[in-house]
């Protein structure tokens, strides 16, 4: 049962939904953070260096009592198991074989090469190029999609740079326009104080010119301090525009990058390792160094990398991506490896393994669909299996378990049997006690045993023949009272002997019909013995005693059929003897017994040592001795 | 002394001599019969016992055993044929004396109605 429990979890070790995100990440993120205030260099060489190849089978797990896939210390959240149990059997029968996946891979390729991170300087054509195989790529049924999302986020990123120059333009007018009216108000300025130092310089004018002068002074003076202030609003104008402009750009700016993140992040939290690392591609070519970092799933990042002061970035993205792809890829292999060696339980560990991590990842939808159904067979015996083991079904897991061992070489078929086998004895066991108390008349103790005997195995055939039993032993007494006495009255004691052991639990409390049966059985048993004796004596070859055997038999019921039939059988091996025995017979029946006499003489000499010649002689004799004294 | 002739003697002496002629006439008369009858026919007897009734024969015999006894009256004995046929057969006590198995004899026989053969007088042989 321990395997079986094993299983059992095993069956929520399938695949997971798609886009379930973890908690926060669609949510808006915080703002742009333009500047790293982080000392750590988190390159791909020290990433890949840092984590082995290979699927950990020993620590990586999966908890679908809280839907999580826990790989290489990451978590990724799949949904229930019976979601996954769904999606996992849909997998197994689906063929998936009639897509391009050589085609498709070869467009993928394609754009991993163009968007390579050894091409520093990228054209924008050589982007252009790259985006629009994204749509060639989002033809295929395989994709699901991913390069058009893909596609249309980094549309949205172009557009928004095309804008983005705009508003550039329009932030560079605004720039001068404040800067004319700055100059414009410096100038006004500087127009008062000249003026104001003239004021001063009209003191060695004569009174009217002074007079002249201090009004025009002062006409200048209201007319400059009115031009001060318009330049004054209107610089003020022209700043909150640029200020505007400015913090337009940015937002646009945060809110691409933010989306372009949050796609990447989609892509790899649902699994879809291949099109996360491609946006990774794109990302990279399409900001700036200075957005590499993640702001976007923080808290996540943190789960898959418990350490202080970690700056996610795009470039653990995209290997992160890089190495889960490595790990379906060499999951597949190994369910391949194992498929081929007949180890086809172990192969469909793998693959359930294999396919929570990857389950959209091209090697495994390429999986050759003609291994899928004998897989998925295997899966749905299991499966069987198990929803027998919760019911206690136990000859059903013995019938599957015969299947299975035939698929799979490397299913514990013994152990799960064996323990199977102890189960249905166990059971046995308490119906046969059951049985015993039964008939003892201990009903406490039958009921008891019963209910055990039921909770080990609820489907145990016994417990029905047990249950017919106990209704022929009660509710069929009657029945069996009735049958006894018309079979006895027609003399019928083999169909007596045949249900003895009813008969007698039914007339049980009728001593004398008891000692009927008991007469019928110990005659039927004698005639049965007798009939073995003499078919051991012919096979011998000593036919006459044989005869004598079934005459014995004969006389203890002259009607019983398997009497008649044994004597027929034998009577052409004795013809003579039984001539004249029945002769003899006949005569004597009929009251000639000098004739009588004469005729068990004949026969003696026919089979010298004949208990019957012997008695039928001392009979007669005397008989014949007697008629003859009366004459 | 004179011989009276008595005639009572001659009243004696002519029965006497008459048993005598007629025990002698007896004997002779029974020693040709036994010498005379026919053979008891076997299969005969065998097939249909009643058909022999009332009629006599003669037969050579060896005492087989003896079935059943009565001191009364006789014995009834099994004998043996020459041809080894077992018959069985009632002697009264006026010849059943001395009877031993093995002994042979011509056997005068008779079957009764019953189907009995009967030994009517034998002599050893």
């Amino acid at each position: 049962m321990k395997k079986t429990a094993f299983f059992t979890f095993s069956f929520l070790l399938c695949a997971g939904a798609y886009s379930q995100l973890l908690p926060g990440v669609s949510s808006p993120a915080a703002p742009v953070s333009t500047t790293s205030n982080t000392s750590y260099s988190y390159n791909s060489n020290t990433l890949e260096n840092r984590m082995d190849k290979v699927y950990d089978f020993d620590t990586d797990s999966l908890n679908f009592e809280d839907g999580t896939l826990n790989w290489k210390g990451k978590t990724f959240n799949i949904g229930n198991s019976r979601i996954v149990r769904a999606r996992f059997e849909r997998y197994l029968a689906t063929n998936f074989n009639d897509s391009n996946f050589d085609n498709y891979q070869k467009i993928l390729n394609q754009i991993a090469t163009i968007l390579s991170a050894n091409n520093d300087d990228l054209s924008k054509d050589s982007v252009h190029q790259a985006w629009q195989l994204l749509y060639d790529a989002a033809e295929y049924d395989i994709d699901n999609d991913g390069c058009l999302t893909i596609a249309n986020t980094v549309y949205t990123v172009l557009r928004t740079r095309d804008e983005f120059k705009q508003y550039k333009i329009s932030e560079n007018e605004a720039v001068r326009a404040r800067k004319a009216f700055e100059t414009r108000l410096d100038y006004l300025r500087n127009m008062a104080d000249n003026a104001k130092n003239s004021s001063f310089a009209g003191a060695s004018l004569h009174a009217k010119d002074r007079m002249l002068t201090r009004e025009a002074i002062n006409k200048d003076k209201d007319t400059t301090g009115a031009y001060q202030a318009r330049a004054a609003a209107d610089l003020a104008v022209a700043a909150a525009n640029e200020a505007a402009l400015t913090a337009t750009m940015q937002a646009m700016g945060a809110k691409s990058v933010l989306q372009f993140q949050s796609q990447i992040m989609s892509f790899m939290l649902a699994r879809r390792f291949q099109h996360a690392t491609i946006s990774s591609y794109f990302y990279r070519h399409l900001y700036k160094a200075n957005n590499q970092n993640f702001e976007v799933g923080k808290d996540e990042f943190v789960k898959f990398f418990p350490l202080s002061n970690f700056i996610p970035n795009n470039d653990i993205v995209e290997n992160l991506s890089t190495e889960a792809r490595n790990d379906v890829r060499e999951g597949m292999l190994a369910v391949e490896t194992l498929y081929d060696s007949g180890q086809r339980y172990t192969a469909i560990m793998r693959l359930m393994e294999t396919f929570a991590l990857g389950e959209n990842e091209a090697a495994v939808r390429r999986f050759d669909f003609e291994k899928k159904k004998v897989l998925h067979e295997l899966y749905r015996d299991m499966s069987a299996m198990k929803d027998m083991a919760d019911n206690r079904d136990l000859a059903g897991i013995v019938e599957v378990l015969e299947r299975v061992k035939n698929v799979a070489s490397d299913f514990p078929y013994r152990e799960t049997m064996s323990k199977v086998r102890v189960a249905q004895q166990a059971s046995n066991l308490k119906i046969m006690s059951a049985r015993a108390s039964a008939f003892g008349g201990d009903t406490v103790t039958a009921q008891q045993a019963i209910t055990e005997a039921a909770e080990i195995w609820p489907l145990n055939p016994e417990l029905d023949k047990f249950t017919n039993e106990v209704m022929d032993a009660t509710v069929g007494k009657a029945k069996y009272v009735k049958s006894f006495d018309d079979l006895y009255e027609r003399e019928d004691f083999r169909g007596i002997m045949r249900d003895a052991p009813e008969y007698a639990l039914a007339l049980k409390d009728d001593s004398a019909k008891s000692q009927s049966l008991k007469q019928v059985i110990a005659n039927i048993s004698q005639i049965d013995f007798l009939i073995a004796q003499a078919s051991e004596l012919q096979a011998q070859g000593n036919s006459y005693i044989a005869w004598e055997m079934l005459e014995k038999a004969r006389t203890i019921d002259p009607a019983d059929p398997v009497v008649a039939r044994s004597m027929a059988a034998l009577a052409p091996h004795v013809a003579d003897y039984v001539k004249l025995l029945d002769g003899a017979k006949r005569a004597e029946a009929q009251g000639r017994y000098a004739e009588a006499l004469n005729g068990y003489l004949r026969a003696q000499d026919v089979f010298p040592t004949s208990q019957e010649c012997r008695l039928g002689i001392e009979r007669c004799s005397v008989k014949a001795l007697q008629e003859a004294l009366s004459d | 002394m004179k011989f009276k002739f008595n005639p009572i003697l001659i009243a004696f002496a002519i029965p006497a001599v008459a048993i005598v002629f007629a025990l002698v006439f007896i004997v002779l008369k029974k020693s040709n019969v036994v010498q005379n009858a026919e053979p008891f026919p076997v299969a005969a007897y065998a097939s249909s016992p009643r058909s022999l009734e009332g009629n006599t024969y003669m037969l050579k015999a060896q005492i087989d055993s003896q079935l059943a006894y009565d001191p009364q009256k006789g014995k009834i004995l099994s004998v043996r044929t020459l041809d080894g046929t077992r018959l069985s057969v009632f002697i009264g006590n006026v010849y059943a004396s001395n009877l031993q198995v093995g002994q042979r004899y011509n056997m005068h026989l008779g079957v009764d109605h019953k189907g009995l053969i009967v030994v009517k007088g034998l002599e050893k042989y």
